[in-house]
């Protein structure tokens, strides 16, 4: 019988963007922000320790992180201590990764840090170490990037379903408006859906307002087995349940159709079975707009419209503030670019303070349940689900 | 004190896969490109044709494999042309597209192509690009 699990503390780094720092002082942030969240816990109270980070090796030359990681924000693992890395999810399944040795009664207390420290002074190194997410010997090789990738999920989304250009626009205009909110956000420049179209081309039909930025962030969590949690907080915020689901590798061997994203169906069903409710249950929800098609896609997959009618649903003002559920409330990845380990776990942070009412200009009025969903390509995908201590 | 570290080569910076028999055992794709060919793995056993290709089969696990020719000519699914941030090296704007050949996808950068021309529908053809060093990458470029 597996045990239900709590989040109890959770922060995240103060100005993401281009960290003036090293990643150990981006770590050290995550590390205060999360204990300072809930002065309750010490540092010695952490029994594992999990990490996601996706390739310090390339931006500042350091591997073996977890024990790094955890030593920096002075925990001493006894029962687990591990790095996860998932390339954009990695954070999601960090937070899965704590559930799970939870829930199993390996460790009662777990802390998770997501750190990415992506710019460097040499910046064409980090588009380069990009390329190790694709299939570096068939695809990266080549010169074919994420955004590409992408780019072919909205064409294939426009040929399909007629979706507009000005559809694809308006999940940028809401995520940087949302941002706005949100100290931490890299950007802060709200934008028309004018403007995002005439902005600078990245790949059609992309511009650069449609692309999650090059970001430094960090952001951490705590989790504890429920009677543990109950010791430390009167308001946790509990897992309700968890999908992970991934088809294939290389591009080329997903389904044909591209804007099918089958693989986020299924995570989506078994976490909303799990957790015992449906897509109409949720309040609030962070998920993986890394290019303005993805959100359009997602709220299809996820079961918030129909397949097809996503670009409405963004139009129709339905996946924001007064809508059917709001969509991004901190700024996605569009407003607070996308520090590759760090997203997912700020997502999870997000949806801690929504769910306790502390999410001030951001807040969803009476919010009690969170989804929140990463992913790494369009054929892989991990779902996690919030709820309110009275769920 | 030592000299400042200074490498003409570093692999992992470079975007090109090491295309030799001492580094691949898949080598032999990328002498096929130079030969004019575009080719994968099939299955001697369950005769599986696997994209990328392979060195043992992902489905009956034999490792005894041969190399088939894929079509010349295929279609394009979807394409987009990439204007900015491209990797090192690469010069924009680059053309990319999820091509079909019969049940075999492929994600193909288009050379030489007329971007006015471009749509989906459209039938390409295999055309290797041979890199500055003499390795070669598989490429296509519009029919007619």
């Amino acid at each position: 019988m597996t045990r239900r699990v709590a989040v109890v503390a959770a922060g995240t780094s103060k100005k993401w963007g281009v960290y003036p720092g090293t990643y150990r002082d981006l770590i050290s942030e995550a590390g205060k922000a999360t204990f300072d969240s809930n002065p309750e816990i010490k540092p010695g109270d952490i029994e594992g320790f999990v990490v996601a980070s996706v390739f310090p090796e390339r931006s500042v030359f350091q591997t073996h992180v977890a024990t790094l990681a955890a030593e920096t924000v002075g925990v001493t693992p006894t029962k687990l201590f591990q790095r996860v890395e998932n390339m954009c999810a990695s954070g999601t399944i960090a937070i899965r990764t704590a559930y799970m040795a939870i829930a199993s009664g390996l460790c009662d207390v777990v802390m998770v840090i997501g750190a990415e420290k992506m710019h460097t002074p040499n910046p064409v190194e980090t588009y380069l170490s990009l390329m190790g997410g694709v299939d570096r010997e068939y695809e990266g090789a080549l010169g074919i990037t994420a955004p590409v990738q992408f780019a072919f999920a909205a064409q294939a989304h426009i040929q399909k379903y007629g979706t507009t250009r000005e559809a694809l626009a308006q999940v940028s205009v809401k995520n940087h408006a949302n941002a706005m909110n949100n100290p931490y956000a890299h950007f802060h420049k709200p934008c028309t859906i004018e403007e995002v179209l005439n902005a600078k081309p990245v790949t059609t039909p992309f511009t650069i307002l449609e692309c999650s930025g090059i970001t430094d962030g960090s952001a951490g969590m705590i989790l504890m087995s429920e009677e543990k949690a109950r010791e430390y907080t009167d308001k946790p915020v509990f897992i309700l349940g968890t999908g992970q689901c991934a088809y294939g590798f290389n591009f080329a061997n997903g389904p044909s159709d591209l804007c099918d994203w089958t693989m986020l169906n299924q995570a989506g069903k078994d976490a909303y079975k799990m957790a015992g409710i449906g897509p109409k249950d949720v309040d609030v929800a962070e998920v993986h707009d890394c290019f303005s098609i993805s959100e359009i896609i997602i709220s299809e997959e996820l079961g918030f419209t129909e397949k097809g009618k996503g670009g409405e649903f963004a139009l129709q003002g339905r996946s924001t503030y007064g809508g059917d559920v709001v969509l991004n409330p901190r700024g996605g990845l569009l407003g607070c670019g996308h520090p590759l380990g760090a997203t997912g776990v700020a997502q999870g942070v997000e949806l801690f303070h929504q769910l306790r009412g502390e999410a001030g200009p951001r807040q969803v009025t009476g919010a009690k349940i969170g989804l929140g969903h990463n992913l790494s390509g369009l054929t892989e995908h991990s779902v996690l689900i919030y709820g309110r201590g009275d769920q | 004190m030592a000299e400042r570290l200074t490498w003409e080569y570093v692999y992992s910076c470079d975007p090109i896969p090491q295309q030799t028999p001492e580094f691949n055992k898949l080598h032999q794709y990328y002498e096929n490109l130079h030969l004019g060919r575009l080719t994968t793995t099939k299955c001697r056993k369950c005769e599986k044709v696997s994209w990328p290709p392979r060195t043992v089969c992902p489905v009956c696990m034999s490792d005894e494999l041969s190399w088939v020719d894929l079509p010349d000519e295929g279609s394009i699914v979807v394409v987009s042309v990439q204007e900015g941030g491209a990797f090192p090296g690469f010069v924009a704007p680059l053309v990319f597209a999820m091509l079909q050949f019969g049940d075999v996808k492929f994600m193909a950068k288009l050379i030489d192509v007329d971007i006015a021309q471009l749509a989906p529908g459209k039938k390409v053809r295999f055309k290797p690009e041979k890199q500055y060093d003499g390795r070669i990458l598989p490429a296509f470029t519009l029919v007619g």
